[in-house]
């Protein structure tokens, strides 16, 4: 009787557990691995139940005499459990064989510091969910700046400079793509949305409104500079464009190049892109959807070297250096104000104008030229970059009832030098600082710290103001900037900045304009 | 005279170590299903040496077995078969219908719709059989524990199942509820559904689990001959199908790999002489009637249905019974 009992208790078990083959044959195409793998695990259980039970049954009837075979002996007990455990045993084989095949096939979720990223098991299609905010706080001391109509321009306020969600990613393999809108921006409320056929790490497409490759610094990460905003060569070039770019990346010494998608490539010891866009002018960016107003296009190539990378001299490996340009013709393209770096407060007005000129707009040859470097070593930083701007400007001055077309040829050009050093052990480097140790205060964990300075200036052509009012506009802005970027963690930093820009021209009687002297802070999260 | 005789050998001995020096090492996948490994290892031996004879080139054919839906969709995902000798046309099809790997008019590239050997499905069942077992209304009875793949990712599983919705239909006067019910006490007495048809085998013989397997008639021999026909006996059914796997060239990778020539030609070779005899030793029917009637006295004579005569197509079949929510599914989820 106590033999019968266990038998029938592990048979109970046995026929509970014994609807297996609708287990088998479900899961093989509805189940998650985590299902299958919970599956496994309560069947591997219930078999070492079992074989628990079946060494007591067999400890038993060692000890007993054997009298009969019948149905309910004990070795007849014994052979029937031994059955189920070997059926068990092979429904979980046939359970791991399915949740094998099952986990091959499932993709790969993962959340991390880059996002939230979902891979296809045979990693040819991925998305990653992707995203930016950008709080900022500016506060103006030293003199004020007052508008024409005496309204004061200086405010101090909280912006809001970035609420981006995007997606980016790649399908079969080599057609990577970004898809980013800017729900903080007032008018270019999608900067980015590209398609980039990275076939070959030599030669790859791309398409779509993307950043052309010109100043070095504009192409640097939105959330990856070095201090809150930019300085002044970024903002003689394009701040994006539509348009077709070929691009590609090579490696001379044995590491094999890297397909790259996007508008930048680090990765590659010798890298080059070659495009043709609508043409934004300085600064410019389209709409959403503003079709270009005539046939000419404008066209930007660039070319960077890292000829040092994988040298294995750490100290001289993060030396970049490159030069870029673009050549356009446009027909009467609008022109943009240029603003101070951080202030954000315009400095040349094309709309603030000479008595009998009409609003200035480019018109014929237009050029730019952008030497360009970096050197990043350890915790050192240095970037710098030159811009010129040529373009030919046409006005219509009326005098009496006579109206004559003006044309003047403009070159500006633009220079900085940005100097940085991470203090906590860090890297430095063109993109983002990745903290050692996330911020935790309880643990004495304090992040990571960089200090940065640079110096920019902009020379504004002195023909301009044939159109231009030199008492609204200045002929010359030059800024100083320090700032110490606090990495809470690889997602996380606090930037405090001050800056003080100072001017030649562009106030009244051929005074200066007064100094612009800001304190800005930006607190960002991005993933 | 003798420098002469020199310069003959010398003549030669370039040659031949020229013509060496221009032979090609190739290779060659095969994605098969599962129970075929023992007929294409001996039949890869044998071709790679009609080969060289040929051509003087190697081939090395290598081999890839599985259940046959698992392996189709290996080659859809990616895996570069040069050739395919699966379980039915269905899954061959899929290759076409699904990425254009083969050409749509494939069936009809080789003799016998491309099947170069047939095959049907009995039962193999312990020495003695001692459960009585003699056709398929004893398998829906109780207590009977049955070993059978999965149809869903075993070509070989889907063949068992027709065969006995077959006999049930014969039996029911067509009606198909009654088949329904039929094959839905078989499958609850159904112990294990392997993946794949040698997975079963592994099941039954190895593991000693279940009464009786259902499985191809090749892979009954092939176990009594690998472990003793007095340990296992072959039942031949009153009814069953006539199971033809068909082959083909997948062109796709074929171009790319350059094989396109020894892929068509190593299945050709299926139908000679040579590889019919392989395939008859290895208890697969042969489709050369002259190597049929040689060893018709090996195989039972069972009535077979076949899938287009009987079923109407592969298409209509798979449709039917099993895609998602085929009748092959409203079996196993009524008997939950």
């Amino acid at each position: 009787m106590n033999l019968i009992k266990p038998t029938l208790l592990s048979s109970a078990i046995a026929i509970a557990l014994l609807n297996a083959p609708t287990v088998a044959a479900q899961s093989h195409h509805s189940s998650s691995p985590s299902i299958d793998s919970a599956k496994t695990q309560i069947l591997e259980q219930r078999i070492k139940e079992l074989e628990n039970r079946l060494e007591r049954l067999d400890a038993l009837t060692q000890q007993q005499p054997q009298t009969s075979q019948s149905p309910t002996s004990p070795q007849a007990d014994v052979k029937k459990l031994t059955n189920e455990v070997h059926l068990l045993e092979r429904k979980l084989e046939v359970q791991e064989e399915v949740a094998d095949a099952n986990a091959k096939k499932a993709p790969i979720i993962e959340a991390g510091e880059k996002g939230f990223k979902m891979t296809s098991a045979d990693k040819k299609n991925q998305v990653r969910l992707r995203g930016a905010v950008q709080v900022d706080n500016h506060t103006f001391t030293g003199e004020s700046h007052l508008s024409a109509d005496g309204k004061p321009l200086t405010i101090d306020s909280f912006d809001l400079k970035q609420g981006r969600v995007w997606l980016e990613g790649y399908v079969f393999n080599d057609v990577a793509f970004k898809i980013m809108p800017d729900f903080a921006a007032s008018g270019n409320v999608l900067p980015d949305a590209y398609i980039d056929y990275t076939y070959h790490p030599s030669a790859s497409l791309l398409v779509g409104k993307f950043k052309p490759a010109l100043s070095l610094e504009r192409l640097q990460g939105d959330s990856d500079g070095t201090f809150v905003e930019r300085a002044f060569p970024t903002y003689l070039a394009s701040n994006r464009d539509v348009g077709v770019q070929l691009h590609g990346g090579f490696n001379f010494t044995g590491h094999g190049a890297e397909k790259v998608a996007g508008p930048i490539d680090t990765k590659n010891q010798l890298t080059y892109q070659v495009g043709v866009f609508n043409g934004a002018g300085d600064d410019g960016s389209p709409n959403n959807n503003a079709p270009d107003t005539n046939d000419n296009k404008e066209f930007v190539g660039r070319i960077f070297a890292q000829p040092f990378q994988h040298s294995g001299y750490s100290w001289i490996e993060g030396l970049g250096l490159g030069v870029a340009g673009s050549y356009a013709q446009p027909t009467t393209q609008t022109l943009k104000n240029q603003a101070t770096p951080i202030g954000r407060n315009t400095y040349l007005s094309y709309a603030s104008l000479n008595t009998g000129f009409t609003a200035p707009t480019a018109n014929g040859d237009t050029y730019r030229i952008y030497p360009q470097a970096y050197w990043y070593a350890g915790g050192f930083g240095l970037m710098g970059e030159y811009a010129v701007s040529s373009q030919n400007l046409l006005s219509t001055q009326t005098v009496g009832k006579i109206k004559t077309n003006r044309t003047i040829n403009q070159t500006n050009s633009a220079w900085q030098v940005l100097g940085s050093y991470v203090l906590t052990g860090e890297d430095n480097s063109f993109g983002a600082i990745r903290p050692i140790q996330a911020f935790n205060p309880l643990e004495g964990k304090w992040g990571a710290l960089q200090l940065a300075g640079r110096y920019s200036q902009l020379d504004v052509d002195s023909d301009t103001f044939l159109f231009v009012d030199p008492n609204k506009s200045a002929n010359q802005a030059r800024a100083w900037t320090v700032g110490a970027n606090w990495y809470l963690n690889a997602n996380a930093l606090i930037r405090a900045d001050y800056e003080q820009v100072s001017f030649d021209g562009g106030a009244s009687k051929g005074g200066n304009r007064p100094t612009e002297q800001v304190f800005a802070t930006r607190f960002q999260l991005a993933f | 005279m003798k420098n002469f005789k020199s310069f003959l050998f010398t003549v030669a001995f370039s040659a031949a170590a020229l013509s060496n020096s221009f032979a090609a090492d190739i290779n060659l996948l095969n994605v098969s299903y599962d129970p075929t490994r023992e007929l294409y290892k001996e039949y890869n031996d044998a071709f790679s040496k009609y080969w060289k004879a040929k051509t003087g080139d190697s081939v090395t054919v290598n081999q890839s077995h599985g259940g046959g839906g698992k392996q189709t969709r290996a080659v859809l995902e990616g895996l570069e078969a040069d050739v395919v000798t699966l379980a039915v046309g269905y899954d061959v099809d899929q290759l076409y219908q699904q990425r254009k790997l083969i050409p749509e008019n494939w069936q009809t590239l080789l003799p016998n719709n491309s099947s170069p050997y047939t095959s049907t499905i009995v039962f193999l069942v312990r020495k003695g059989n001692p459960l009585g077992i003699k056709d398929w209304n004893d398998l829906v009875k109780p207590n009977v524990s049955i070993v059978t793949p999965n149809p869903k990712t075993s070509g070989g599983a889907r063949w068992n199942y027709l065969a006995a919705w077959a006999y049930a239909l014969k039996h029911n006067n067509n009606d198909e509820a009654a088949a329904k019910v039929f094959l839905s006490q078989l499958f609850k007495n159904a112990a294990v559904l392997d993946t794949g048809a040698r997975g079963s085998t592994t099941t039954f013989v190895e593991r000693e689990i279940g009464d009786v397997l259902i499985t191809w008639e090749n892979e009954a021999f092939l176990v009594q001959r690998q472990f003793g026909a007095d340990k296992y006996e072959i039942v031949a059914p009153s009814l069953s199908i006539l199971t033809e796997p068909p082959v083909a060239v997948v062109e796709d990778v074929a171009r790319k790999h350059g094989t396109t020539d020894v892929a068509t030609e190593y299945l050709k070779h299926l139908y000679s002489k040579e590889g019919q005899e392989i395939i008859a030793k290895n208890f697969y029917r042969p489709t050369d009637t002259e190597i049929a009637a040689k060893y018709a006295k090996q195989f039972p004579k069972i009535e077979l249905v076949t899938i287009d005569k009987n079923f109407g197509g592969w298409n209509v079949t798979q449709k039917k019974h099993f895609s998602d929510d085929g009748i092959f599914d409203q079996i196993l989820a009524g008997n939950k």
